[in-house]
């Protein structure tokens, strides 16, 4: 029973954060554990201002919890200098920002590279794992396209492409459907469990869509600054049948 | 990271162009005020810079070429006798008024060279012979000053300090820092229109044989003669050019003008860089977020800022080179001197480094939570 449990990449243990504004405090994370295993995918939701970009940010090394522990790929964040993390992040954690954040300037297929131009290696062998990637996501005709002449669907795709080709062990997608239409949220959920769970990465969604339950593995309700699970959503999940 | 700074760079199409202004500006300003500038102040020198004698001779205290004193004419003997010393000769300058056809005058400077060896004689003729100064009442003077003589022709007779005076020679481009026009002419000639006395004269020029030790020559000089100033060509020449630079501040109103300069283009560089940074905070964040270095982050911010150094530097020095052509007379000559040039791009590229520091300052701020929060 005990071997088909997939090996952690990521835990969190009795996490604590709260935003600080001049004398005032606002707490937002209030205890919270979670873990990642190999070839799962998280989903995270609850209430706009619950806390779900804040843990997605923690889990990312972004920002440091003031209590508990964070525990990325067997290492403790909290010794970690910043540079550090830098480092950790560009190597072992990929991100889908709900607004792409791509570059202006730069094409598609550009974009997609500059986590291997920060890692100092763009190469061919790279470009052409990128350029792969790209058709697989249905991007083949647009590899050299400028993303301002894009839509927000062959976008979201573009910046998934750029999280993924890295070969990032975590990807952590905040909100990765909101700007798309049903389909193309459907196409790119379809691509991002494909593409992800079959080579063993640990997925984190953080997302308001029920459309997309079907894709989770497990679902975290973020409330009062805790985590919960609640059937309701449960029931929504592809794997609960 | 250079091709993103490159990229990100003309994608901002609008503000690559204001930020090259910005720097061709600078350049431009640099090199044409300054070439104004250097080639005004070196009319100061002209005498001495073209003059040929390798050692200046006169009295005690000298300091401006233009502006002699009297000396005894004998020193030259006892300069002659001087080892290493392979000609010595008496020269003049002075002022005097020269009467014109239609009844007025114009004060002019006259300068006075030995008749045989015509050291510290005119230059750059481009009517007559250089010995034609010797035709009985001979003087050579500048084309480019004809407007203040009267547009004097070859063979045109003038009138200097009472005497007859006929034009043998006409040269380009020697007009001196002050005003006054030069008039070429034989040494007894000058003492005549000069009416002075024929034992003074104004400096004793020296050329030195061949492989003679300069400074030994001049140690030697000064030795003989205690009462006079002995400078070498260039150390007088730059001793008339400080003349004028530090009796008018001269210095000073170019160096404001082209501070100002490079101060505009300071600003426009600075701004239109930060203004673009301002436009990027969220895609620096994103970088950050990926786990860009710092130093990563620092580089596009260089590497654009070199980019638009070099780029503006080369297109401001073309412009200076056209600029130059057209403005360039020898009344207001534009003498654009390679350290200028070389130092005006070290300037703009120390400015557009600077520019991007501040941009810098801004992103070291940006925290990548931002691009998570939306
Ligand atoms: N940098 C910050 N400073 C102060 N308060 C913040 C900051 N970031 C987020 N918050 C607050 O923390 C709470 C959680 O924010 P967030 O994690 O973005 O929630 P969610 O992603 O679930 O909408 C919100 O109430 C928000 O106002
Ligand atoms: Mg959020």
């Amino acid at each position: 029973m005990v071997t088909d449990v997939p090996p952690v990449t990521a835990a969190l243990s009795g996490v604590h954060k709260s935003y600080r504004r001049g004398p005032a405090s606002t707490p937002v994370l209030q205890g919270v554990d979670l873990t990642l295993r190999r070839g799962r995918c998280v989903f995270l939701v609850g209430p706009s201002g619950s806390g779900k970009s804040t843990l997605l940010a923690i889990l990312g090394c972004i920002l440091s919890p003031d209590q508990g522990r964070v525990e990325i790929l067997g290492r403790e964040i909290s010794k970690l200098s910043p540079p550090e993390r830098a480092a950790l992040r560009l190597r072992h954690i990929g991100f889908v920002f709900q607004r792409f954040h791509l570059i202006r300037g730069l094409n598609a297929l550009e974009n997609v590279c500059v986590p291997y131009r920060l890692r100092d290696e763009l190469n061919s062998t790279t470009v052409g794992h990128a350029v792969e990637l790209m058709h697989k996501v249905g991007l083949g005709k647009h590899v050299q396209d400028d993303p301002r002449q894009m839509s927000s669907g062959q976008c979201q795709r573009v910046a998934l492409v750029r999280a993924l080709a890295s070969g990032a062990e975590v990807l952590l997608a905040d909100e990765p459907t909101a700007s798309l239409d049903a389909r193309n949220g459907q196409e790119v959920m379809d691509l991002l469990r494909e593409l992800t769970l079959a080579e063993g990465k640990s997925v984190v969604v953080v997302t308001h869509d029920r459309r997309i339950f079907p894709y989770a593995d497990e679902i975290y309700r973020l409330d009062e600054g805790r985590l919960s699970t609640s059937p309701e959503e449960a029931a929504l999940m592809q794997t609960s049948g | 990271m250079w091709p993103i700074a490159f990229k990100t760079l003309i994608a901002d199409r609008g503000k690559l162009a204001t930020a090259l202004v910005g720097v061709v500006f600078s350049i431009v300003l640099v090199n044409i005020q300054g070439g104004l500038f250097v080639g005004l102040i070196r009319k100061a020198s002209l005498l001495v810079d073209q003059g040929l004698a390798d050692v200046w001779v006169g009295h005690k205290q000298m300091h401006n070429v233009d502006f002699p004193k009297e000396i005894p004419r004998q020193w030259v003997h006892r300069i002659r006798g001087v080892p290493g010393v392979a000609a010595a000769e008496p020269y003049i300058i002075g002022f005097s008024t020269m009467s014109l056809p239609s009844g007025g005058f114009e004060g002019v400077v006259v300068v006075g060279s030995d008749r045989a060896s015509l050291l510290g004689g005119a230059w750059n003729l481009v009517q007559g012979e250089p010995d034609s100064i010797l035709q009985p009442r001979g003087i050579v003077v500048d084309e480019c000053e004809g407007h203040k003589l009267e547009h004097p022709q070859l063979g045109d007779i003038r009138e200097i300090g009472g005497f007859k005076a006929r034009v043998v020679g006409l040269t380009h481009g020697i007009a001196g820092f002050s005003v006054t026009p030069y008039v070429f002419t034989t040494f007894d000639r000058a003492v005549r229109y000069l009416r002075i006395q024929r034992d003074t004269c104004s400096y004793i020029l020296v050329k030195l044989a061949p492989g003679a030790s300069r400074d030994r020559v001049m140690e030697r000089i000064r030795q003989r003669i205690p009462d006079a100033d002995t400078f070498p060509r260039e150390t007088y020449g730059m001793m008339s050019i400080n003349f004028w630079m530090t009796r008018t501040g001269l210095g000073i109103s170019f160096g404001a003008a082209t501070l100002l300069g490079l101060g505009v283009g300071l600003v426009m560089v600075a701004q239109t860089l930060y203004a673009s940074v301002l436009d990027r905070l969220s895609e620096f964040g994103a970088l950050k977020a990926m786990g860009a270095a710092e130093y990563q982050i620092f580089s596009i911010l260089f590497a654009q800022a070199v980019s638009l150094a070099v780029v503006g530097a080369m297109c401001g020095l073309a412009i200076v080179s056209v600029v130059q052509r057209l403005v360039h007379t020898p009344r207001a000559p534009v003498a654009v001197p390679l350290w200028l040039s070389l130092g005006s791009c070290v300037m703009v590229m120390l400015i557009c480094l600077m520019s991007s520091l501040l941009p810098y300052l801004r992103i070291r701020k940006v925290d990548p939570l931002m691009v998570l929060q939306a």
